[in-house]
Protein backbone atom coordinates (compact mmCIF):
# COMPACT_ATOMS: atom_id res chain seq x y z
CA UNK A 1 0.00 0.00 0.00
CA UNK A 2 2.71 2.64 0.82
CA UNK A 3 4.76 1.67 -1.78
CA UNK A 4 1.55 2.24 -4.27
CA UNK A 5 1.16 5.74 -2.69
CA UNK A 6 4.99 6.67 -2.97
CA UNK A 7 4.40 5.64 -6.97
CA UNK A 8 1.45 7.67 -7.10
CA UNK A 9 2.92 10.55 -5.54
CA UNK A 10 5.89 10.42 -7.96
CA UNK A 11 3.87 10.32 -11.18
CA UNK A 12 3.81 14.21 -11.58
CA UNK A 13 7.80 13.77 -11.39
CA UNK A 14 7.33 11.05 -14.30
CA UNK A 15 5.47 12.90 -16.36
CA UNK A 16 6.65 16.42 -15.23
CA UNK A 17 8.80 16.47 -19.28
CA UNK A 18 5.63 16.25 -20.99
CA UNK A 19 5.16 19.85 -20.39
CA UNK A 20 7.76 21.03 -21.77
CA UNK A 21 7.88 18.57 -24.91
CA UNK A 22 3.83 19.49 -25.51
CA UNK A 23 5.55 23.61 -25.38
CA UNK A 24 8.54 22.65 -27.53
CA UNK A 25 6.28 20.83 -29.49
CA UNK A 26 4.47 24.20 -30.58
CA UNK A 27 7.44 26.06 -31.37
CA UNK A 28 7.93 26.86 -34.62
CA UNK A 29 11.14 24.49 -36.30
CA UNK A 30 13.01 28.81 -37.23
CA UNK A 31 11.50 31.20 -35.68
CA UNK A 32 11.24 34.89 -37.24
CA UNK A 33 13.48 37.50 -35.59
CA UNK A 34 11.27 39.46 -33.46
CA UNK A 35 11.59 43.25 -34.12
CA UNK A 36 12.85 44.98 -30.78
CA UNK A 37 10.56 46.17 -28.53
CA UNK A 38 10.80 50.16 -27.58
CA UNK A 39 11.50 50.17 -24.30
CA UNK A 40 10.96 53.42 -21.73
CA UNK A 41 14.03 54.59 -19.74
CA UNK A 42 15.16 51.89 -17.25
CA UNK A 43 14.43 51.75 -13.93
CA UNK A 44 17.35 52.06 -11.23
CA UNK A 45 16.55 48.01 -11.22
CA UNK A 46 14.97 45.54 -12.04
CA UNK A 47 14.03 43.00 -9.40
CA UNK A 48 12.49 39.43 -10.38
CA UNK A 49 10.60 37.65 -7.35
CA UNK A 50 10.87 33.54 -8.31
CA UNK A 51 8.71 31.81 -5.82
CA UNK A 52 9.48 28.75 -3.71
CA UNK A 53 8.17 25.22 -4.89
CA UNK A 54 4.88 25.75 -3.13
CA UNK A 55 3.80 28.27 -5.89
CA UNK A 56 0.54 28.33 -7.47
CA UNK A 57 1.19 31.49 -10.23
CA UNK A 58 2.51 34.08 -11.04
CA UNK A 59 -0.50 36.40 -9.88
CA UNK A 60 -1.11 34.74 -6.36
CA UNK A 61 1.15 35.46 -3.86
CA UNK A 62 1.10 34.35 -0.52
CA UNK A 63 0.69 37.40 1.96
CA UNK A 64 3.81 36.73 3.54
CA UNK A 65 5.78 36.86 -0.01
CA UNK A 66 3.73 40.04 -0.94
CA UNK A 67 5.00 41.58 2.26
CA UNK A 68 8.37 40.81 2.07
CA UNK A 69 8.60 42.54 -1.60
CA UNK A 70 6.67 45.68 -0.62
CA UNK A 71 8.63 46.27 2.01
CA UNK A 72 12.27 46.11 -0.35
CA UNK A 73 10.09 48.43 -2.53
CA UNK A 74 9.38 50.75 0.51
CA UNK A 75 13.05 50.60 1.23
CA UNK A 76 14.61 51.14 -2.44
CA UNK A 77 11.97 53.18 -4.16
CA UNK A 78 11.78 53.34 -7.74
CA UNK A 79 12.98 50.17 -8.45
CA UNK A 80 10.78 47.85 -10.41
CA UNK A 81 9.49 44.65 -8.72
CA UNK A 82 8.16 41.70 -11.40
CA UNK A 83 6.25 38.82 -8.97
CA UNK A 84 3.97 37.46 -12.44
CA UNK A 85 6.46 35.46 -13.12
CA UNK A 86 5.16 31.42 -12.12
CA UNK A 87 8.69 30.12 -12.68
CA UNK A 88 7.78 26.32 -12.69
CA UNK A 89 5.59 26.87 -16.09
CA UNK A 90 7.65 26.70 -19.44
CA UNK A 91 5.22 28.71 -20.45
CA UNK A 92 4.24 30.83 -17.04
CA UNK A 93 0.48 29.11 -17.03
CA UNK A 94 -0.28 28.75 -13.90
CA UNK A 95 -1.97 25.48 -12.18
CA UNK A 96 -5.84 27.01 -12.28
CA UNK A 97 -4.65 27.93 -16.38
CA UNK A 98 -6.05 25.44 -18.84
CA UNK A 99 -4.62 22.47 -17.79
CA UNK A 100 -5.53 18.95 -17.62
CA UNK A 101 -5.67 18.59 -13.65
CA UNK A 102 -6.75 22.01 -13.19
CA UNK A 103 -9.75 21.01 -10.93
CA UNK A 104 -6.78 19.66 -8.78
CA UNK A 105 -4.61 22.47 -8.51
CA UNK A 106 -7.66 24.71 -7.78
CA UNK A 107 -9.29 22.42 -5.17
CA UNK A 108 -5.72 21.97 -3.24
CA UNK A 109 -5.28 25.31 -3.47
CA UNK A 110 -8.95 26.51 -1.71
CA UNK A 111 -7.65 24.23 1.12
CA UNK A 112 -4.31 25.97 1.54
CA UNK A 113 -6.32 29.04 1.93
CA UNK A 114 -8.50 27.81 4.22
CA UNK A 115 -5.76 25.37 6.66
CA UNK A 116 -1.86 26.53 5.14
CA UNK A 117 0.35 24.26 4.98
CA UNK A 118 -2.01 20.99 5.00
CA UNK A 119 -0.79 17.69 3.75
CA UNK A 120 -2.13 18.34 0.72
CA UNK A 121 0.39 20.88 -0.11
CA UNK A 122 2.87 17.96 -0.73
CA UNK A 123 0.71 17.43 -4.49
CA UNK A 124 1.50 20.78 -5.41
CA UNK A 125 5.30 20.78 -3.67
CA UNK A 126 6.02 17.66 -6.09
CA UNK A 127 4.40 18.71 -8.92
CA UNK A 128 6.53 21.79 -8.78
CA UNK A 129 9.39 19.99 -7.95
CA UNK A 130 9.19 17.84 -11.43
CA UNK A 131 9.71 20.92 -12.77
CA UNK A 132 12.71 21.76 -11.19
CA UNK A 133 13.94 18.47 -11.97
CA UNK A 134 13.32 19.19 -15.94
CA UNK A 135 14.80 22.96 -15.37
CA UNK A 136 17.98 21.19 -14.12
CA UNK A 137 18.17 18.27 -16.87
CA UNK A 138 20.84 18.76 -19.51
CA UNK A 139 18.54 17.24 -21.86
CA UNK A 140 14.98 19.04 -21.13
CA UNK A 141 16.49 22.42 -19.19
CA UNK A 142 17.47 23.81 -22.63
CA UNK A 143 13.96 23.99 -24.18
CA UNK A 144 12.31 24.77 -20.89
CA UNK A 145 14.62 27.36 -19.99
CA UNK A 146 14.23 29.44 -23.20
CA UNK A 147 10.89 29.48 -22.23
CA UNK A 148 10.95 30.62 -19.15
CA UNK A 149 13.69 33.42 -20.90
CA UNK A 150 10.64 34.29 -22.76
CA UNK A 151 8.24 34.87 -20.67
CA UNK A 152 11.05 37.20 -18.27
CA UNK A 153 11.92 39.24 -21.63
CA UNK A 154 8.27 40.23 -21.81
CA UNK A 155 9.13 42.20 -18.92
CA UNK A 156 12.35 43.20 -18.48
CA UNK A 157 14.12 46.20 -19.70
CA UNK A 158 17.51 45.38 -21.11
CA UNK A 159 19.35 48.12 -19.89
CA UNK A 160 18.51 48.43 -16.18
CA UNK A 161 20.40 46.59 -13.76
CA UNK A 162 18.79 42.81 -12.89
CA UNK A 163 18.34 41.35 -9.37
CA UNK A 164 16.89 37.72 -9.51
CA UNK A 165 15.04 37.48 -5.50
CA UNK A 166 14.74 33.48 -5.63
CA UNK A 167 13.03 31.66 -2.23
CA UNK A 168 14.03 27.61 -2.02
CA UNK A 169 13.94 25.84 -5.39
CA UNK A 170 13.07 29.15 -7.35
CA UNK A 171 16.73 29.69 -6.95
CA UNK A 172 17.06 26.66 -9.47
CA UNK A 173 14.29 28.51 -11.87
CA UNK A 174 16.63 31.91 -11.51
CA UNK A 175 19.74 30.09 -12.68
CA UNK A 176 18.15 28.10 -15.45
CA UNK A 177 16.60 31.46 -17.16
CA UNK A 178 19.65 33.86 -16.67
CA UNK A 179 21.77 31.60 -19.43
CA UNK A 180 18.91 32.29 -22.07
CA UNK A 181 18.94 35.76 -21.15
CA UNK A 182 22.66 36.25 -21.49
CA UNK A 183 21.84 38.02 -24.93
CA UNK A 184 19.02 40.12 -24.00
CA UNK A 185 20.53 41.63 -21.16
CA UNK A 186 22.80 44.38 -21.37
CA UNK A 187 24.34 44.10 -17.53
CA UNK A 188 24.97 40.42 -15.86
CA UNK A 189 21.95 39.65 -13.72
CA UNK A 190 22.46 39.39 -9.65
CA UNK A 191 20.97 36.95 -8.07
CA UNK A 192 19.83 36.84 -4.16
CA UNK A 193 18.94 33.27 -2.40
CA UNK A 194 16.81 33.14 0.43
CA UNK A 195 17.46 29.47 1.47
CA UNK A 196 18.28 28.47 -2.03
CA UNK A 197 18.44 25.30 -3.19
CA UNK A 198 20.88 25.01 -6.39
CA UNK A 199 21.63 21.92 -9.09
CA UNK A 200 24.68 22.02 -10.77
CA UNK A 201 23.11 23.77 -13.66
CA UNK A 202 26.19 25.82 -15.37
CA UNK A 203 23.61 29.11 -15.77
CA UNK A 204 25.06 29.85 -12.44
CA UNK A 205 28.02 31.69 -14.52
CA UNK A 206 25.61 33.93 -16.06
CA UNK A 207 25.41 35.71 -12.66
CA UNK A 208 27.56 38.72 -11.85
CA UNK A 209 27.05 37.68 -8.13
CA UNK A 210 25.54 35.80 -6.14
CA UNK A 211 24.75 35.72 -2.78
CA UNK A 212 23.07 32.83 -0.44
CA UNK A 213 21.46 34.10 2.24
CA UNK A 214 20.38 31.50 4.43
CA UNK A 215 19.50 31.52 8.09
CA UNK A 216 21.23 29.66 11.05
CA UNK A 217 18.29 27.78 11.71
CA UNK A 218 17.30 26.06 8.01
CA UNK A 219 19.23 23.27 8.42
CA UNK A 220 18.97 21.21 5.57
CA UNK A 221 16.94 22.28 2.88
CA UNK A 222 19.41 24.38 1.29
CA UNK A 223 22.08 21.25 0.59
CA UNK A 224 19.44 19.17 -1.04
CA UNK A 225 21.13 19.61 -4.74
CA UNK A 226 23.98 17.87 -3.35
CA UNK A 227 21.56 14.50 -2.85
CA UNK A 228 21.76 13.97 -6.91
CA UNK A 229 23.70 16.98 -8.57
CA UNK A 230 27.04 15.70 -8.86
CA UNK A 231 28.83 18.56 -10.10
CA UNK A 232 28.43 20.29 -6.61
CA UNK A 233 30.80 17.87 -4.93
CA UNK A 234 33.47 19.66 -4.00
CA UNK A 235 35.86 17.10 -5.24
CA UNK A 236 34.32 17.73 -8.71
CA UNK A 237 36.82 21.08 -8.84
CA UNK A 238 36.11 21.17 -12.66
CA UNK A 239 32.45 21.70 -12.82
CA UNK A 240 30.81 25.11 -13.41
CA UNK A 241 29.62 25.37 -9.89
CA UNK A 242 33.43 24.98 -8.32
CA UNK A 243 34.49 27.24 -10.54
CA UNK A 244 32.37 29.98 -10.06
CA UNK A 245 32.68 29.49 -6.35
CA UNK A 246 35.92 29.42 -6.55
CA UNK A 247 35.51 32.27 -8.51
CA UNK A 248 34.72 34.67 -5.29
CA UNK A 249 31.11 35.90 -7.14
CA UNK A 250 29.70 33.37 -4.87
CA UNK A 251 28.90 34.62 -1.24
CA UNK A 252 26.93 32.86 1.73
CA UNK A 253 25.34 34.94 4.23
CA UNK A 254 23.64 34.39 6.92
CA UNK A 255 20.62 36.13 7.17
CA UNK A 256 19.67 35.70 11.20
CA UNK A 257 18.21 33.09 12.86
CA UNK A 258 15.49 32.08 9.93
CA UNK A 259 14.57 28.48 9.24
CA UNK A 260 13.35 27.50 5.68
CA UNK A 261 9.70 27.29 6.32
CA UNK A 262 7.31 28.04 9.29
CA UNK A 263 6.44 31.45 11.35
CA UNK A 264 10.40 32.27 11.68
CA UNK A 265 11.22 31.69 8.05
CA UNK A 266 12.79 34.61 5.53
CA UNK A 267 9.46 36.09 5.05
CA UNK A 268 8.06 35.24 8.99
CA UNK A 269 5.33 38.28 10.50
CA UNK A 270 7.04 36.83 13.71
CA UNK A 271 9.16 38.88 16.15
CA UNK A 272 12.90 38.36 16.54
CA UNK A 273 13.70 37.26 19.68
CA UNK A 274 15.65 40.05 22.03
CA UNK A 275 14.17 42.64 19.50
CA UNK A 276 10.40 42.93 19.92
CA UNK A 277 10.34 45.32 16.69
CA UNK A 278 11.19 43.82 14.01
CA UNK A 279 9.71 40.70 12.41
CA UNK A 280 11.92 37.76 10.65
CA UNK A 281 10.36 39.07 7.62
CA UNK A 282 11.85 42.76 7.93
CA UNK A 283 15.07 41.23 8.73
CA UNK A 284 15.49 39.87 5.28
CA UNK A 285 13.70 42.79 3.17
CA UNK A 286 16.84 45.07 4.74
CA UNK A 287 19.21 42.13 3.77
CA UNK A 288 18.31 42.46 0.19
CA UNK A 289 17.39 46.10 -0.06
CA UNK A 290 21.20 46.42 1.17
CA UNK A 291 21.89 44.44 -1.53
CA UNK A 292 19.28 46.42 -3.85
CA UNK A 293 21.15 49.89 -3.06
CA UNK A 294 24.70 48.50 -3.80
CA UNK A 295 24.08 47.29 -7.72
CA UNK A 296 21.21 49.73 -8.54
CA UNK A 297 21.79 52.18 -11.32
CA UNK A 298 22.54 55.58 -8.79
CA UNK A 299 21.95 57.85 -11.98
CA UNK A 300 18.21 56.51 -12.39
CA UNK A 301 17.44 56.87 -8.76
CA UNK A 302 14.56 58.85 -8.27
CA UNK A 303 16.24 61.63 -5.88
CA UNK A 304 19.56 61.71 -8.32
CA UNK A 305 16.74 62.23 -11.35
CA UNK A 306 15.23 64.90 -9.03
CA UNK A 307 18.76 66.80 -8.05
CA UNK B 1 16.58 -21.68 -27.07
CA UNK B 2 18.54 -19.68 -24.89
CA UNK B 3 20.86 -18.23 -27.72
CA UNK B 4 17.17 -17.02 -28.39
CA UNK B 5 16.59 -15.61 -25.45
CA UNK B 6 19.68 -13.77 -24.66
CA UNK B 7 18.82 -11.57 -28.50
CA UNK B 8 15.44 -11.57 -27.62
CA UNK B 9 16.79 -9.55 -24.61
CA UNK B 10 19.08 -7.07 -26.20
CA UNK B 11 16.12 -6.34 -28.72
CA UNK B 12 13.79 -5.43 -26.38
CA UNK B 13 16.95 -3.29 -24.40
CA UNK B 14 17.96 -1.58 -27.57
CA UNK B 15 14.02 -0.90 -28.53
CA UNK B 16 13.21 0.18 -25.06
CA UNK B 17 16.65 2.39 -25.12
CA UNK B 18 16.12 4.15 -28.67
CA UNK B 19 12.70 5.11 -27.64
CA UNK B 20 13.14 6.41 -24.88
CA UNK B 21 15.97 8.46 -25.85
CA UNK B 22 13.70 9.74 -28.85
CA UNK B 23 11.43 11.17 -26.30
CA UNK B 24 13.85 12.92 -24.97
CA UNK B 25 15.51 14.05 -28.08
CA UNK B 26 11.91 14.97 -29.37
CA UNK B 27 11.80 18.49 -27.25
CA UNK B 28 15.06 19.35 -28.37
CA UNK B 29 14.49 18.38 -32.19
CA UNK B 30 11.17 19.39 -32.46
CA UNK B 31 10.59 18.02 -35.98
CA UNK B 32 8.51 14.61 -35.97
CA UNK B 33 10.50 13.59 -39.30
CA UNK B 34 13.73 14.19 -37.73
CA UNK B 35 12.68 12.04 -34.63
CA UNK B 36 11.56 9.34 -36.61
CA UNK B 37 14.60 9.53 -39.21
CA UNK B 38 16.43 9.31 -35.52
CA UNK B 39 14.85 6.48 -33.78
CA UNK B 40 15.28 3.91 -36.98
CA UNK B 41 19.53 5.48 -37.47
CA UNK B 42 19.49 4.65 -33.95
CA UNK B 43 18.05 1.44 -33.85
CA UNK B 44 20.28 0.44 -36.20
CA UNK B 45 23.71 1.95 -34.81
CA UNK B 46 22.73 0.71 -31.57
CA UNK B 47 22.43 -3.26 -32.86
CA UNK B 48 25.19 -3.00 -35.41
CA UNK B 49 27.72 -1.36 -32.59
CA UNK B 50 26.18 -4.57 -29.78
CA UNK B 51 27.81 -6.81 -32.71
CA UNK B 52 30.99 -5.00 -33.20
CA UNK B 53 31.13 -5.44 -29.45
CA UNK B 54 30.44 -8.66 -28.83
CA UNK B 55 32.78 -9.59 -32.18
CA UNK B 56 35.82 -6.98 -30.99
CA UNK B 57 36.05 -8.94 -27.84
CA UNK B 58 35.69 -12.45 -29.24
CA UNK B 59 38.70 -11.57 -31.81
CA UNK B 60 40.56 -10.10 -28.97
CA UNK B 61 40.30 -13.13 -26.61
CA UNK B 62 40.92 -15.38 -30.01
CA UNK B 63 44.37 -13.35 -30.95
CA UNK B 64 45.41 -13.73 -27.04
CA UNK B 65 45.01 -17.78 -26.95
CA UNK B 66 41.63 -17.93 -25.41
CA UNK B 67 39.54 -19.85 -27.56
CA UNK B 68 35.83 -18.97 -26.45
CA UNK B 69 33.23 -20.05 -28.81
CA UNK B 70 32.13 -17.11 -30.20
CA UNK B 71 28.46 -18.11 -30.05
CA UNK B 72 29.01 -18.26 -25.88
CA UNK B 73 30.54 -14.20 -25.87
CA UNK B 74 27.38 -13.79 -28.30
CA UNK B 75 25.13 -14.97 -25.73
CA UNK B 76 26.58 -13.36 -22.53
CA UNK B 77 26.61 -9.81 -24.68
CA UNK B 78 23.04 -10.44 -25.35
CA UNK B 79 21.94 -10.78 -21.38
CA UNK B 80 24.32 -8.19 -19.62
CA UNK B 81 21.89 -5.44 -21.47
CA UNK B 82 19.26 -7.16 -19.28
CA UNK B 83 19.77 -3.59 -16.90
CA UNK B 84 18.78 -1.91 -19.96
CA UNK B 85 14.65 -2.89 -19.97
CA UNK B 86 15.13 -0.23 -17.05
CA UNK B 87 16.09 2.24 -19.24
CA UNK B 88 12.67 4.04 -19.91
CA UNK B 89 12.89 5.06 -15.77
CA UNK B 90 15.29 7.63 -17.70
CA UNK B 91 12.48 10.06 -18.66
CA UNK B 92 12.66 10.95 -14.83
CA UNK B 93 14.30 14.61 -15.19
CA UNK B 94 17.41 15.24 -13.71
CA UNK B 95 17.48 11.43 -11.73
CA UNK B 96 16.86 9.78 -15.24
CA UNK B 97 19.66 11.45 -16.58
CA UNK B 98 22.06 9.73 -13.79
CA UNK B 99 20.41 6.66 -13.95
CA UNK B 100 21.05 6.42 -17.81
CA UNK B 101 24.67 6.38 -17.21
CA UNK B 102 24.49 3.64 -14.04
CA UNK B 103 22.50 1.91 -16.56
CA UNK B 104 25.28 1.58 -19.13
CA UNK B 105 28.04 1.10 -16.90
CA UNK B 106 26.10 -1.97 -15.58
CA UNK B 107 25.81 -3.40 -18.53
CA UNK B 108 29.74 -3.28 -18.95
CA UNK B 109 30.50 -4.43 -15.48
CA UNK B 110 28.32 -7.47 -16.11
CA UNK B 111 29.87 -7.93 -19.46
CA UNK B 112 33.06 -8.00 -17.92
CA UNK B 113 32.10 -10.13 -15.18
CA UNK B 114 30.93 -13.06 -17.47
CA UNK B 115 33.56 -12.71 -19.99
CA UNK B 116 35.94 -12.88 -17.20
CA UNK B 117 34.21 -16.23 -16.14
CA UNK B 118 33.78 -17.89 -19.76
CA UNK B 119 37.36 -17.17 -20.85
CA UNK B 120 38.89 -17.49 -16.82
CA UNK B 121 40.58 -14.71 -17.17
CA UNK B 122 41.79 -11.90 -14.81
CA UNK B 123 38.80 -9.26 -14.38
CA UNK B 124 40.99 -6.72 -15.22
CA UNK B 125 41.77 -8.76 -18.16
CA UNK B 126 38.46 -8.57 -19.64
CA UNK B 127 37.45 -5.42 -18.51
CA UNK B 128 40.18 -3.85 -21.10
CA UNK B 129 38.96 -6.38 -23.44
CA UNK B 130 35.53 -5.10 -23.10
CA UNK B 131 36.30 -1.52 -22.90
CA UNK B 132 36.51 -0.35 -26.51
CA UNK B 133 33.27 -2.12 -27.98
CA UNK B 134 31.51 -0.55 -25.10
CA UNK B 135 32.93 2.93 -25.23
CA UNK B 136 31.84 2.32 -29.00
CA UNK B 137 28.38 1.11 -28.54
CA UNK B 138 27.43 3.74 -25.74
CA UNK B 139 29.35 6.60 -27.43
CA UNK B 140 27.64 6.56 -30.33
CA UNK B 141 24.72 6.97 -28.77
CA UNK B 142 25.71 9.25 -26.46
CA UNK B 143 26.91 11.37 -29.24
CA UNK B 144 24.17 14.25 -28.25
CA UNK B 145 26.52 15.07 -25.03
CA UNK B 146 29.40 15.59 -27.86
CA UNK B 147 26.40 17.82 -29.38
CA UNK B 148 25.37 19.51 -26.10
CA UNK B 149 26.34 23.14 -27.55
CA UNK B 150 23.48 22.65 -30.45
CA UNK B 151 21.00 21.87 -27.35
CA UNK B 152 21.89 25.08 -25.85
CA UNK B 153 21.21 26.63 -28.71
CA UNK B 154 17.91 26.31 -28.37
Amino acid sequence: MIAIIFALLLLPILFAPLETAQWASTRPLRPEPEKRKEFGPAPPLQLVYFTGVAGYSGDFLARREKALLDQIQELCPGITVHHDVFPYSVSNLPLNGERVFRTLWMWLHKWRLKIPNNVFDVLIVIRNIGQLLVSADPRYGPSYNSGLAEVMEERLHPDAPTLFLAYSGGAQMAVGAARKLEGFLTHKPHLVALGGVFTDDPGIAAFETVVQLRGKRDYWVPELGRLIYPGLWRWQFWSTWNRYRRSGKFRKVTSGLHCHVGKSDYFGFDKLPRNTEKTYGEQSAEWVAKMVKKWSNPTCRPEVRAE
Amino acid sequence: MTLLLSLGTLWLAGILTVATETFTHLISEKSWTAVLRGFLSESLIFSATAVAWGTSVWFILYFQGFAVPFRQVVLLMGFSHFPLLAYPLTIIPSIGYRLEQILRFTVYLLFTASVSWLAEVEIIHSAFACIGGWALHFLVVERRILSWSETTRL
